[in-house]
Formats: C-alpha cells, sequence, structure tokens
C-alpha cells in the first residue's frame, strides 16, 4: 500500500511540473527605453530623436534583437478609444517586423488630421503558451486578465486579440462562474472564442476542418504620450509610456502628487455632476455612457462629502458651488414621514429608507458646516442626528432600515458598512462643538463603539477574521478627545489588530505575485486571479491612516507605526498609479470626461462615485497628514 | 460493533451523502456524472446492506467500491493538481490564498471519497476468505 501512495504521489508531481511548464510562457526580455523610441519613430516615419544619445548608432542596429515566432509587431492608432488604424508587421527581427508594420501603416487610409491627433500604441508579441479551451471556467482563468492577448492560429494564420481589445470591449473579466450572481472573474471564452473564429474568415465546416492551435501571447506595450492635437512636436521628444493593463506609469508619491490626484478627483465629480444636483452614478468610459441605475443615496453623500474636503482643503469655489447643489439634492430626498423633527434620506416615494443614507448625510453635512456654517444646515443636521440616535438599539448596534409611514425600526435586517457609516457621523459631531457635542452623543458614540469592535465579535467564529469595519476605526480616530478615556485604548486595539489583519492581505513588492504581476503592488486581495480593484485599496488606506494617527497619538513604537506607514505609502502609491489621467486615457472615448476618476479595476471598466470619493478622500487626508 | 457493521452503516451514510450533494445540491448537467454516480451510489448501498445482513458476495463488492471510490478520488485529486499546476503556469506563484483554498478542496476530496474506503479496501483485503459479515 505505501508504494501505491508513493507512486501516486510521484504521479502528481510530474503532472504539475509538466502542466505548468507546458502552459508558462516563455521568458523574454522587455523592450528598453531606447528600442520603444526608436519603433514609435519609425512606425511615425521620424528621424530618429534618439540617434544622439546612442552615440550615432543606427535604429536598425538598436532594432536588431531576434524576434521569436515573427512577432508580430501590430501598431494601433488610437482615436477617443476607438481603433482607426492596425496593422500587423513580421520578421525575424524587430527592425524587420518593425519595418513591415511601418509600409502598412504607411498604407492606410486615414484621414491625414486624425492620423497625427491619435496615438500610436504598439504591441510587440514576444511570447506565447498555448491554453486550454475547455471547460469553459478553465478557458476563463487561462490568460492573466489585461496582460495576455488571445490568438488563434489557423492552418498557420494567426488571428489575434490583444489585450487592449479584451478591455475595450468588457471580455477580460466578463465569465460568470455562478450562474444567476454578478460576480464574474476571468475571460469571457466563448465571447473570445466566436470573435477570433469569425475573424478567421472561414465557413463552420472548413473551421472544423482546419488545423488550429489556441494560445495566449504576452507583448510589450508602450504608447506615444497624450498632447494636444497640434503638439506632434513635443510628442516627437517625449519618450514613448509602457502600458500595463492599459495603464501608464502614474506619478511618484509626494504630498503635491497626492494633492493633485485629488484635486482631479473632485474635478471629476464636480464635472460629473448634473443640474437637477444627482451624480452620473457610473460612468462607462470605452464609450462614454453613463448608468443611474441603482442610484445609491448613501454614495451621493459620501461624493458630497468628497467636494466639501476638497473645497476646505483648496478654498476653490466651484467645489463648494458642487457640494452645495448636492446637499441640495439630498436635502429634498425624502419620502413622507421624514420630514417631522426626525429627519431621514430616502427616495420621494419609498416605502422604507436606511440609516446609511442618513449616516453619510450627516457626515457631508458635518464637513460642509466646518466649510461654510449655516443655521439651516445646523437645523438639518439636528434632525438627522436625532434620527440617527433614535435609530440605535440597547447593545449599542443600530437598526438599519425605517418605515417612516408608520415611524416604526426593522429591528432585523442588517446590511453591510451602516453601523460603522453611524457611529462615525456621531463621530464626526464630536469636533462640532458643545451643541452637537452633547454627553448623549458621546454615550451613543462610546456604545456603538463597544459593540462594533467588542460585542459583536464575540461569537467564537467571528474571532479568526474581521468584517467591514473601515468606518469603526475612522469613528474612533475622529471622536477620540470626546471619548472616556479608560475605554477609547480598547477600541484603538482593536483598529491596531484590524489594521495589521489587512497588512497581511496586502500585496508588497517582493511578494511572488507581485514579482509576476508588478502592478498589484499596493493592492489587497488573495490571488492572482483578480486584477485588483481600487475602491478597497482606497477605504483600506481611509481606515489605516486613522489607525496611524490613533498610533502616533498613543506614542506605538517606531517599528508599528513603520509597518502602519509602509501600508498606506503601498496603498497611496497603488491609487496614484491608477488614477485616470490623460495618458492612460487611450481606451476611453472621452478623456475629458474620465480625467481624475478611478475604475473599478483595470479589467472592469466603469467609474462609480463612491470609488473616487474612497480613494480621493484617502488621498487627500494623506497629502495633508504625512 | 464489528468493524463490519461499522463499515456497513459508514456505506449506507455516504451513500446518503454522495446522492444529496449529487443529486440534490449541486446536480452535473452530464449526465455521464449523473450515470457514474448513480452506479457508486448503488455500490456503496449493496456493500453497506450485505455488510450489514452478512451476505456472502458483501466482501466482493465492499472491495469493488472501495476502489471505484478510491480510483474517483485519485482522478479528482490528478484533476486538482493538474488545475494548480496551470494556473501556476499562467499565473506564477498563485499566493498563500490560492494554496490554501486548494489544500482544503484536496482535503475535502479526500475526507468525502478516499478516507473510508481506504480503511475499509484495508480490512477486507486483510481478512481470509471467511465471510464478512463474521469479522469483529
Amino acid at each position: 500500500m505505501r508504494r501505491v501512495l508513493i507512486a501516486v504521489a510521484a504521479l502528481y508531481a510530474i503532472v504539475f511540473i509538466v502542466v505548468a511548464r507546458r502552459a508558462s510562457l516563455p521568458s523574454f526580455a522587455p523592450l528598453s527605453a531606447v528600442e520603444r523610441d526608436a519603433v514609435i519613430e519609425r512606425l511615425r516615419g521620424r528621424a530618429p530623436a534618439t540617434q544622439g544619445a546612442i552615440g550615432g548608432a543606427t535604429r536598425r542596429a538598436i532594432l536588431d534583437r531576434p524576434l521569436a515566432g515573427g512577432g508580430p509587431v501590430v501598431a494601433t492608432l488610437w482615436d477617443r478609444g476607438e481603433p482607426i488604424a492596425r496593422v500587423e508587421g513580421r520578421g525575424t527581427t524587430l527592425a524587420l517586423a518593425v519595418d513591415d508594420a511601418a509600409s502598412a501603416l504607411a498604407r492606410q487610409s486615414v484621414d491625414t488630421t486624425r492620423r497625427e491627433r491619435a496615438r500610436l500604441k504598439v504591441d510587440v508579441v514576444l511570447a506565447r503558451a498555448p491554453i486550454a479551451t475547455a471547460p469553459t471556467a478553465l478557458l476563463a482563468l487561462s490568460v492573466v486578465p489585461g496582460m495576455d492577448g488571445v490568438g488563434l492560429a489557423v492552418d498557420d494564420r494567426e488571428h489575434l486579440l490583444l489585450a487592449d481589445d479584451l478591455l475595450r470591449d468588457d471580455l477580460a473579466a466578463a465569465y460568470a462562474p455562478v450562474r444567476g450572481m454578478e460576480f464574474t472573474l476571468g475571460l469571457d471564452g466563448p465571447a473570445v472564442l466566436r470573435r477570433l473564429v469569425s475573424d478567421s474568415g472561414l465557413d463552420r465546416a472548413a473551421f472544423r476542418r482546419a488545423s488550429k492551435r489556441w494560445f495566449r501571447f504576452r507583448a510589450d506595450s508602450f504608447i506615444e504620450p497624450a498632447s494636444p492635437p497640434s503638439s506632434q512636436s513635443v510628442r516627437a521628444t517625449t519618450p514613448a509610456l509602457p502600458v500595463v493593463r492599459g495603464n501608464t506609469p502614474g506619478p511618484s508619491l509626494s504630498s503635491e502628487a497626492l494633492k493633485s490626484a485629488a484635486i482631479a478627483g473632485g474635478d471629476y465629480l464636480a464635472r460629473h455632476l448634473r443640474p437637477d444636483g444627482q451624480f452620473d452614478y457610473e460612468y462607462w468610459t470605452a464609450r462614454g455612457q453613463v448608468a443611474m441605475a441603482g442610484y445609491s443615496i448613501p454614495r451621493h453623500a459620501g461624493a458630497t462629502w468628497y467636494l466639501a474636503q476638497i473645497y476646505r482643503a483648496t478654498g476653490d469655489p466651484r467645489f463648494l458651488d458642487a457640494a452645495e447643489r448636492a446637499e441640495a439634492w439630498l436635502q429634498e430626498a425624502h419620502p413622507p414621514g421624514c420630514d417631522g423633527p426626525r429627519a431621514c434620506i430616502g427616495e420621494p416615494g419609498a416605502d422604507v429608507v436606511d440609516l446609511g443614507s442618513a449616516a453619510l448625510a450627516l457626515v457631508a453635512e458635518s464637513e460642509l458646516e466646518r466649510a461654510h456654517p449655516s443655521e439651516s444646515r445646523r437645523r438639518f443636521m439636528q434632525r438627522l442626528t436625532d434620527f440617527v440616535l433614535a435609530m440605535q438599539k440597547p447593545d449599542g448596534d443600530f437598526c438599519h432600515l425605517y418605515r417612516p409611514q408608520t415611524a416604526t425600526r426593522d429591528e432585523h435586517t442588517k446590511m453591510l458598512y451602516y453601523s460603522g457609516e453611524a457611529a462615525y457621523a456621531l463621530a464626526r459631531l464630536t469636533a462640532l462643538g458643545p451643541s452637537f457635542a452633547t454627553p448623549h452623543l458621546v454615550e451613543a458614540l462610546d456604545h456603538a463603539l463597544a459593540y462594533l469592535t467588542d460585542r459583536q465579535y464575540r461569537p467564537f467564529a467571528l474571532r479568526f477574521y474581521f468584517m467591514e469595519d473601515h468606518w469603526t476605526c475612522m469613528a474612533v480616530e475622529a471622536g477620540w478627545d470626546a471619548l472616556p478615556t479608560e475605554r477609547r485604548e480598547s477600541y484603538a486595539k482593536f483598529c491596531d489588530q484590524f489594521v495589521a489583519f489587512l497588512g497581511r492581505t496586502q500585496f508588497h513588492e517582493g511578494d511572488p505575485i507581485v514579482d509576476a504581476q508588478p502592478d498589484f503592488a499596493g493592492a489587497y486581495g488573495f490571488s492572482p486571479l483578480l486584477p485588483p480593484h481600487g475602491t478597497p485599496v482606497g477605504s483600506r488606506s481611509e481606515t489605516t491612516l486613522s489607525t496611524y494617527l490613533l498610533q502616533k497619538r498613543r506614542g506605538l513604537p517606531e517599528a508599528t507605526l513603520a509597518a502602519t506607514r509602509r501600508q498606506i505609502d503601498d496603498g497611496l502609491r497603488f491609487l496614484l498609479g491608477h488614477q485616470i489621467q490623460d495618458d492612460s486615457a487611450y481606451l476611453m472615448a472621452d478623456p475629458d470626461a474620465a480625467r481624475g476618476g478611478f475604475l473599478m479595476s483595470d479589467v472592469a471598466r466603469y467609474v462609480r462615485i463612491d470609488f473616487v470619493q474612497h480613494a480621493c478622500s484617502a488621498m487627500l487626508r494623506a497629502a495633508l497628514l504625512l | 460493533v464489528s468493524r463490519s457493521r461499522t463499515f456497513a452503516i459508514l456505506d449506507l451514510a455516504f451513500a446518503a451523502l454522495h446522492g444529496w450533494i449529487g443529486f440534490a445540491v449541486a446536480p452535473s448537467r452530464a449526465v455521464a456524472f449523473q450515470v457514474a454516480l448513480a452506479i457508486v451510489i448503488a455500490l456503496e448501498l449493496a456493500a453497506g446492506v450485505g455488510l450489514l445482513v452478512g451476505a456472502r458476495w458483501a466482501r466482493s463488492v465492499g472491495i469493488a467500491m472501495s476502489v471505484v471510490l478510491l480510483a474517483f478520488a485519485g482522478v479528482v485529486l490528478l484533476l486538482l493538481v493538474a488545475s494548480a499546476a496551470y494556473l501556476r503556469g499562467v499565473y506564477g506563484a498563485l499566493g498563500q490564498g490560492m494554496a490554501v483554498l486548494s489544500l482544503v478542496a484536496a482535503a475535502l476530496a479526500v475526507q468525502l471519497f478516499a478516507l473510508v474506503p481506504f480503511f475499509q479496501l484495508r480490512f477486507l483485503l486483510a481478512r481470509s476468505a471467511a465471510p464478512a459479515a463474521n469479522a469483529k
């Protein structure tokens, strides 16, 4: 029996090694900056600007590297998110393939103005590996989303879908593994296969007879920088930008860069505020479409809060104007029953309203009140405060839903975030002077934090992980001065543990996953299969900032502070590298509209107002505090 | 309780568990899989009942059932290994989270399909040709 077990284990080891090697891409050296510039210059038909820098070597010599599989070099002209021309060039060396592509590009019939305005993107295919086309779940995970393209060779003629094509057409992360659920992961394999079969130009019978080979490929990708349409000369002297997952490099981490990014986020929200005071809820960048379905009032309140924050930081009246217009919409959003002594917020026809809308409205109002005090606002805030306090349960937690017509609380339904948001709202009020920071309010905050940091975690199973408590730790920090000294230390210790837990899920340089996918650095997650989302980085950075401030106040050891600071800095670098800027907007229909926004992820390319709020709030606070 | 009786009860319990999982909780759309599952469950039921009543054929059926389930577990583990290797090839290092998930999946497969058949096969093979039901 022992021999059988050893033989089985050996078989498994052999299978692992063989399959892993076959699925791996061969290693390759990316192009150097000099090579990239030379490729762009040749394709644009310009004299080499880099010649002096390389001591008179010719472009052909620069590009004289062998090209495995003949490339190809794929050159695409992108204009407002549309590929207006694409050519492929093949050759045994990079120089020959680029020459081939340049000739093909010159033959393309494209309007001269558009040709000059468009940005030239180049993908030099450097490695291929076979993929499994069945089962569908395995096909979905057969490419690294946003980094790999998919190819089909039919009778030795190759058809390619670049990573850009998969991103732009929302195919890179569109496979729904569980029917009926919104969750998607990996390649929409059937759609990709259909498209490549169609590209092959063969009918069904001919395709079945043909010899076929499916593969993924990795390219070295780079693009001309964005520049005003009339500035080809500026473009010619600016180095090509490397592209990873549709992104170009962001600015380096500095207080100035964070502040500029925070302002760009404020501009995004102000630009997407509609005349009626609502925001463009989701903005889909590939085709410049706005979606308002599922409009979330808590997220509206969060975006309003951010506009008030950025106004307080900059004093720019545009932000105050936008914040007050969004605030006015919020003050009008209520059904009958919410307009009494206690103010609640919801759709005018709603039977049920939620705690989160009122709590985050209170947060936004408290920020505006600090920026621009107003008596009518204070009255509204007092009514909101009374509502939030009335929703608190005896154990310190909160009811999350309320029926205004019957004035009854839903004692059972629990929603994500709302209790933490309510605690944060109460904490923010403690900074507004004695008319808000009453003993009753401070006691309610203390009671809420005792529940959130201790009582809710008492069941044994909950003692092994943490829930979404980022608002909780922001509340501890915001209410620190008002909280009873004998109890606040235990709340702060909870936050130390919470942030350390988050830190264990953050990717750092030197991690094997980051070695394979460097743009994961600073993001949070547990596997390389799902490209990181920016919003969790934003919200986790917000709470980590609050905890860092608590740790400094409490005089914690330098090593603890350094670990928390590293967590913050890595998150901020990630955010700076993922904010939409002109250079990274080549796949977007309207770069002006998208500028300053944050995508759901690199492979789910839409901006929602809360993505911007969380990321920019973290960056703004970091710019001011660090 | 005799070991035969213990294995008989475990066979019947696992027949019910496999039937519940395979036909009620997560039924497959593949007919071949459903047929194979039905055969496995039938073998488990037969072995369980046979060992319980001390039938002469119980030992043979029990051995057959154990071999089939061990082979099934072996194939499941092989597919898990191959999938992990494929993902390792595509993505590079899979990280701690994926490693833990893979281990959990493998452990679950071993517990569900391999553990009882492994000990039952050892027990049945170690016995003399005497009827299974008399074993203590």
